[in-house]
């Protein structure tokens, strides 16, 4: 064989036009020149035009059409007509990236439609796969620019293992961590969305295990298996797309405060009435007076004790009397929320040579938030991807990225440095616009200043220092929650990422049928992230608290294999795959935390602001390795029968007495079409597999540990060791030498067909798995001497159904209407925890998501109401009920079922599509409203009721409300006769903060428009007076309703990120809805 | 054949490439250690006892022994006693993971020497003794000994506190004279000697037990002055304040203050003090500050006692005599006991008034003198745990209201709960859990 770059022959060029058996032109099919890289696509018309050697033969193909071969004769028009092919040459992605026939595999492999996901807007892909196939869950973490997302296939399986799938993107494995997402901090990005959504060729979802099984360990949670593009699609030469889009945010849902009562106490609590209250300054509580009764203008001020200066020089004492009768709940809102906004420009290069093809690519996506603060994201990434076919024989191939990532986050949940925190509790008669000045401070005759002072609704004149004239060392005295605009913008949460991604391939063909691959490919990243709270901030950041968190993760990997195939007889043909694998995980973290600055008054981000006792270093490091032997078989055998087995061997740095590890799996297929007569079917195939797969021990769990001392209580005090003199303790957690593999072993069954001349798709899937000898660190006895313990302890089971289904209703030449659907329900039990009650996965103490016996993975418990046996409440001596000391099972934040739909209509050149969502069946806690409750904030407690029930009745503190008074709350009969349901009862256990927590868990059932775009290609004619090939303007909308019960907080949002703990709400971060507008063109 | 040669250089390379170092001895952590001297852990129990003496057990102890209060939050639910277990897993795991679990790691430790074993036992049995007499019966004899009990059974309030005092004579025998600074106190602890420092602790879990002979045989050797009290250390680092203003200051404002509180009453003169004392004020001074709203809060200045770098009391001279004024009124000793009871009374006039007359001796006798004893050192010790032992103890003799006015001897919480992180795990637990009001068997009667 020659190099087309050598050929010897006479060169001619062949023009003409590519249609459907109905004369209609397919654009995009592909011709061409066999045994050569030399091809072209046809233009929107069907047009081609292709240079040729005299004698050789031309390949016409299109997917889902019959490839038709044709000699080149002397005519220089060859005109063909493409029949629609009994087969889609539809491909799914194998979990080695390598192509292969939909209709050949024998698994649930299903494919993303990447269009879909470009189309989608969504700057992560992560959020922009969502419902775009069955069996994965893609819940998005918030509205935060850059936000991460949670990934599950099949439901969790697992505790300390990964919870991503693994992710194979070119070959190379990459990481998709999402570190941190905690009850407090800052939303967290997911490494998966460094990619730039554009570049992607295909997606291919391995849900099953068995189609899993050649990376063993590691391949539990299914694979993801993402090809970028390589610039083999376009005609020879250069061609550029670029794509411009703009989108705009806003919030999506927001919380009801009450505007009518001031901040305060009830009259109750100070020998008053009911259903008055008191104006106090700087109390939490919105249980103050009736706004509408003040006197209107201005409050009082009483400047004897200091006061706070604003930046314009206005100043601002303590309040001696409250006038002021404004509601400023809308003006704050105003100055916390706007639009965001989000740029996202991209551009590529693609070039296709006679023996090497190469894609480039540049984008920036710029986010700015919709909070009016430090809330941005922006992400430029670079792209280069190379394939050389050097010999006939030897091919090359280069997949390479960098991605730069520069973020300002703002914190988020439970946190007293939080957004919403100090924003949602804020009293509505509290302007908090004024967030930042000069406090003054008079004691004694002696006026002290303090420069940047922080003033929120509970520090009115701002926070203040204090110095120890003995030592010189300085004391802040901040309010007890941010401002929301301090924490906006003086607080700092600056992150930035540098990503590299390289992985070269050598491809050598012996001969046709047996190729050897050797593949190495390096993961690298960095995130830098930094956390600074200037003095003056809420909580332990009152004197200044500075955080830096360098996190790097290299994941590299060699692997090489070898496919071949040939016929065992001539009615049996094999195609095999063996090869060996090395991975490599290579994880570090440096921290430096201070706190306590020695200059308290300029921002300085960096570490070295503090004295030696109050910084403290830290580090962790994590390496594993993993080295491993596998083969796949494929066997046909006759027309119909295809089977494949699979077989993995393996060892792992995390087991050291483990052994070698071997994981099996086999699969199945029959294809059916031949055999059912019936004409609307065009294609059938019924398919059953088994395999298993596993999930490594986490590092250096085997052994008992000790490490640096201290001690805190769960309230935040506590007795650092580093300022103690550095003594040591034992980890509470016992180590284990013998830990194994957690083994995932499962079952499925389905069928792929299509009907209707390939008009309808249907896939279906029932799958069975269980993942035994899970790893935990099994709660025990703490008065034994240790808490937990490692042990494979646990049995997690799956069972679900996954269906596809796809329909072509209207294809004409001006029209075509085709929907698309998918469905999933997953049951997910944990069927033993060796006896432990119950393991915390996420959440507060009392208050979490986790894992209990014969219960869902993420199964909430809470503090509950004392009941009898019969289930009656046990109400005390107060007619109110109690709490019961105990914790008990209550909320499942797994949905029932998830689906999608989505449809598209086009007419001539507008495309119009839709996307919907919905899960069913989920709960979340509602910790926001409880404590909203609590605090007299939210809108329910805005009632006035007048005890109508003719006699005295009581509130929980057992205060009266005399017959026909008014009292803020409202009557309610919990079985003992009525009972005033007020501020005392709100905050004690019927709020947020008492012990009852699951009165608050709340069906959080949801469906979304996720998508809706209409998209017009502009004319060919004007394409071409303008010089391109292609030119299209969007318009899209995206999670633009929500149609949910949870109707102050966007139903996906989790406080715990992407977490395994889910369904907790607790002053997360809103969501947001966006409305974008994209341009592409290429030429 | 020529495919099969392929096959087998390729594995040939795959079984070179495999071996198995690639994968192996790489389990060992960096990130830690894993062998660590006694004399290296000595000062987490240390810690552990600061927590157990100084952070929520003690807050918790304030506001049921109604010398504080819940004021915010959380803490508002806990001021109308509501039970919750989980609220227990912390303290409960720290003392026993980090104190009593760090001092037999040196109790077993072939090589640790007299002096840090003896250390280890006095803190432990101080801790063992002092869970029994916070949750009644605990586990004791099968605690942190895992390998023999993964789950250790619960013995009797009164064979735990024995134990416990048992623990303490030990250590006292091996740590001789050992003062608290050279014994490993470093900036933690200070004090005057171990020995009797452990040996007021001894008094004051035998006068929990009811023995008012051992009690008062361990308090006459027990600690001889206020510069002799085992304190606690504290710094101006985020970490190591005093514990009480870390939580009020740096982490949960408005949580904890005093409003309505009986020992306010008390000092303030709304409700009338069993010793009359005119000077009372500075002491009211040095405990509480005003606060907005009307609202008393516990004083954090830097002259108060919840100051940033205010010491805790862990085992006080006050303490010692106080032990031995109510143990020899016990026995019939009313000299001797008043004598106890004055030696502080002129103590806290030194401490609080200029004027000789401001905290007069008593001459109390009788149930006056007895009461006066109880209620002195209730007022004395605010703060510190063994004031709500003493309320349930002596069957809340001085008649403190709970949280609602009610007077009572079971009208406020009798027990800290068993936490839910036992319930969850140890099928040993008592099959009867005991109600919040249920008295422990120690402190059923006095």
């Amino acid at each position: 064989m020659t190099l087309s770059l050598v050929s010897i022959y006479a060169q001619k060029t062949i023009s003409g036009i590519v249609n459907d058996s109905d004369g209609l032109p397919l654009p995009g099919a592909s011709i061409v020149e066999k045994g050569t890289n030399n091809g072209v696509t046809t233009d929107f018309d069907g047009n081609y035009s292709i240079e040729v050697s005299e004698g050789s033969t031309l390949i016409f193909s299109f997917v889902g059409y019959t490839s038709q071969e044709l000699a080149v004769g002397s005519d220089d028009t060859v005109n063909v007509s493409l029949e629609s092919g009994t087969e889609l040459e539809e491909v799914v992605l194998t979990a080695l990236g390598l192509e292969k026939k939909k209709d050949d595999d024998l698994t649930s492999t299903t494919k993303i439609e990447v269009d879909g996901v470009q189309r989608s807007g969504e700057s992560g892909i992560l959020q922009g796969m969502s419902g775009k196939t069955s069996g994965v869950n893609i819940t998005r973490n918030s509205g935060d620019p850059g936000s991460g997302a949670y990934i599950q296939i099949r439901g969790q399986n697992t505790i300390f293992g990964d919870i991503s799938p693994l992710i194979i993107l070119d070959g190379a494995i990459i990481s998709n961590d999402n570190i941190g997402g905690n009850t407090a901090g800052v939303v967290q990005q997911s490494r998966l969305n460094d990619i730039n959504p554009d570049d992607i060729e295909s997606i291919s979802v391995i849900k099953g295990a068995a189609a899993a099984a050649i990376y063993g360990t590691g391949a539990a949670n299914g694979v993801l298996v993402i090809n970028t593009k390589r610039g083999s699609e376009s005609p020879k030469g250069w061609s550029v797309n670029a794509k411009s889009s703009l989108s705009v945010e806003t919030i999506n849902a927001e919380w009801k405060k009450q505007g009518s009562w001031g901040q305060g106490f009830p009259g109750q609590w100070v020998g008053g009435e009911p259903g008055t209250g008191v104006f106090v300054e700087n109390t939490g509580f919105s249980f103050g007076d009736q706004m509408s009764l003040r006197s209107g203008g201005a409050d009082v001020y009483d400047f004897s004790g200091g006061w706070f200066e604003t930046q314009d020089g206005t100043r601002i004492g303590n309040i001696a009397q409250k006038n002021d009768k404004t509601n400023y709940n809308q003006i704050n809102r105003d100055a916390v929320f706007g639009n965001g906004y989000t740029y996202d420009n991209s551009v590529s290069f693609s070039y296709n040579g006679e023996s090497n093809r190469t894609y480039i690519s540049i984008s920036n996506v710029n986010q700015d938030g919709i909070m009016k603060g430090n809330s941005d994201y922006e992400r430029t990434s670079l792209k280069l991807n190379n394939t050389t076919q050097a010999t006939d024989k030897l091919l090359f191939k280069l997949s390479s990225s960098y991605t730069n990532i520069s973020s300002n986050r703002v914190q988020t949940g439970s946190n007293l440095s939080g957004l919403y925190l100090g924003y949602l509790r804020n009293s509505p008669d509290f302007d908090f616009r004024e967030y930042k000045g000069t406090n003054y401070r008079i004691v004694d005759g002696v006026t002290t200043v303090t420069p940047n002072s922080h003033r929120s609704y509970r520090r009115n004149t701002g926070s203040y220092r204090t110095f120890n004239t003995a030592t010189g060392a300085f004391n802040y005295l901040a309010p007890s929650y941010n401002n929301p605009l301090w924490t906006m913008r003086e607080q700092k949460n600056l992150n930035d990422v540098n990503r590299f991604i390289f992985s070269p391939e050598v491809n050598y063909s012996f001969n046709d049928n047996l190729n050897l691959a050797i593949r190495y490919s390096v993961d690298y990243y960095q995130d830098n992230r930094l956390d600074y709270r200037p003095p003056g901030s809420a909580s332990e950041g009152n004197n200044g608290q500075y955080t830096e968190d360098r996190y790097s993760n290299k994941l590299s990997q060699l692997n090489m294999f070898l496919t071949g195939g040939f016929d065992l007889t001539s009615n049996v043909g094999l195609n095999y795959t063996v090869g060996y694998q090395q991975f490599e995980s290579d994880y570090r973290r440096l921290s430096a935390f201070e706190a306590v600055f020695t200059n308290p008054d300029q921002e300085f981000l960096n570490p070295g602001n503090a004295a030696s006792q109050n910084s403290l270093p830290s580090g962790f490091r994590e390496l594993r390795r993993q080295n491993g032997v596998y083969g796949v078989l494929n066997f046909d055998i006759g027309e119909n029968l295809l089977v494949e087995l699979t077989g993995r061997g393996e060892t792992f740095s995390t087991m050291p007495n483990a052994g070698v590890i071997f994981y099996p799996s086999a699969s199945i297929g029959y294809k059916l079409t031949d055999l059912v007569n019936l004409d609307a079917l065009s294609f059938l195939k019924v398919r059953a597999s088994y395999g298993e797969v596993g999930v490594a021990p986490p590092a250096y769990i085997t052994s008992t540990v000790l490490g640096p001392g201290g001690i805190g209580s769960s309230w935040g005090d506590g007795l650092d060791g580093s300022v103690y003199g550095n003594p040591f303790t034992q980890s509470t957690t016992r180590g284990n030498p013998d830990l194994k593999e957690e083994r995932k072993k499962e079952f499925e069954i389905g069928f792929d067909s299509r009907f209707f001349d390939n008009n309808l798709t249907l896939g279906f899937t029932y799958y069975d798995n269980k993942t035994e000898d899970g790893i935990l660190a099994l709660p025990i006895t703490p008065s034994s001497g240790f808490n937990t313990t490692f042990q494979n302890a646990t049995l997690i089971t799956n069972k679900g159904i996954e269906i596809d289904i796809s329909a072509s209703l209207i294809k004409t030449e001006d029209l075509s209407f085709d929907i698309n659907g998918s469905f999933t329900q997953n049951k997910n039990i944990v069927e033993s925890l060796e006896g432990a009650a119950y393991f915390g996965l996420n959440g507060f103490t009392g208050t979490e998501s986790g894992i209990a016996e014969g219960e869902p993975y993420g199964i909430q418990r809470h503090g509950q109401f004392l009941r009898d046996a019969s289930g009656n409440l046990l109400l005390g001596s107060n007619g109110f009920p109690q709490a019961d000391p105990e914790l008990l099972i209550a909320g499942d934040p797994n949905p029932d079922f998830r689906a999608g739909l989505g449809t598209s209509l086009r007419y001539k050149n507008f495309n119009f599509t839709t996307q919907f969502e919905t899960s069913q069946g989920n709960d979340v806690w509602n910790g926001t409203y409880s404590v909203m409750l609590f605090w007299g904030i939210h809108e329910s407690t805005d009632i006035l009721t007048a005890n109508d029930t003719g006699s005295t009745i009581f509130n929980a503190w057992g205060d009266p409300i005399p017959a026909g008074a008014q009292f803020r709350g409202y009557i309610e009969d919990f079985g003992a006769g009525p009972v005033a349901v007020d501020h005392e009862w709100w905050t004690a256990n019927g709020g947020g903060f008492g012990d009852v927590t699951s009165q608050f868990v709340e069906d959080a059932s949801w469906v979304k428009l996720r998508e809706i775009s209409l998209s017009y290609d502009f004319d060919r004619s004007l394409i071409e007076r303008l010089g391109l090939d292609n030119l299209s303007l969007s318009l899209s909308g995206r999670n633009l309703f929500t149609w949910s019960n949870i109707k102050e907080f966007d139903p996906e949002n989790n406080l715990t990120g992407a977490s395994r703990g889910r369904g907790l709400e607790y002053f997360s971060n809103p969501g947001t809805r966006s409305v974008l507008t994209t341009l592409r063109f290429g030429f | 054949m020529k495919i099969n040669k392929y096959i087998l250089t390729f594995f040939a390379a795959i079984v070179v490439g495999s071996c198995e170092s690639y994968t192996e001895d790489l389990n060992d952590d960096p990130n830690n250690f894993i062998v660590a001297a006694s004399d290296l852990i000595i000062g987490q129990s240390q810690l552990a006892l600061m927590q157990h003496m100084g952070s929520n057990n003690a807050r918790y102890a304030g506001i049921f022994s109604n010398t504080m209060s819940g004021a915010d939050r959380q803490y508002l639910t806990l001021n109308t006693y509501s039970p919750n277990r989980s609220n227990y897993d912390d303290m409960w795991g720290d003392t026993y993971l980090q104190g009593i679990n760090t001092a037999q790691l040196i109790i077993n430790d072939e090589n640790a020497g007299d002096l840090v074993k003896g250390i280890a036992k006095i803190i432990q049995g101080t801790l063992y003794a002092d869970m029994a007499a916070l949750y009644g019966d605990v586990p004791f004899s099968e605690a942190v000994n895992p390998n023999e009990y993964p789950n250790p059974v619960y013995d009797a309030q009164a064979d735990v506190v024995n134990g416990g005092i048992a623990l303490i004579e030990q250590g006292i025998a091996q740590v001789g004279n050992t003062s608290i600074s050279a014994g490993f106190g470093g900036n933690r602890l200070s004090g005057g000697t171990w020995a009797e420092a452990g040996h007021t602790l001894a008094a004051r879990y035998s006068l929990l037990a009811g023995n008012y002979a051992s009690a008062i045989s361990h308090a006459n050797q027990g600690i001889s002055s206020r510069a002799n009290d085992l304190v606690t250390q504290h710094g101006t680092s985020l970490e190591n304040r005093n514990l009480f203003y870390q939580f009020i200051i740096d982490e949960r404002q408005d949580y904890l203050k005093a409003n309505e509180a009986h020992l306010v009453y008390l000092l303030d003169g709304t409700t009338p003090r069993k010793l009359t004392t005119p000077g009372q004020q500075a002491q009211y001074d040095f405990y509480f500050i005003p606060d907005l709203g009307g609202e008393v809060a516990l004083n954090t200045n830097s002259s108060g006692k919840f100051g940033m770098t205010a010491p805790m009391t862990i085992a006080s001279y006050h303490e010692t005599q106080f032990i031995l004024a109510e143990s020899k009124f016990m026995q019939g000793d009313e000299a001797g006991a008043r004598q106890h009871l004055n030696n502080v009374r002129s103590d806290l006039r030194v401490q609080y008034s200029s004027d000789a007359s401001g905290f007069p001796d008593s001459v109390a006798t009788g149930t006056d003198l007895h009461l006066q004893i109880l209620e002195e050192k209730y007022i004395t010790l605010m703060g510190e745990l063994v004031t709500f032992h003493d309320l349930r103890r002596t069957r809340n003799a001085i008649g403190v209201p709970n949280k609602q006015g009610a007077v009572g001897a079971s009208n406020f919480p009798q027990r800290y709960l068993y936490p839910q992180s036992e319930l969850d795990t140890n099928p040993n637990m008592p099959s009867t859990l005991p109600d919040f009001f249920d008295p422990t068997t120690l402190f059923t009667s006095y």
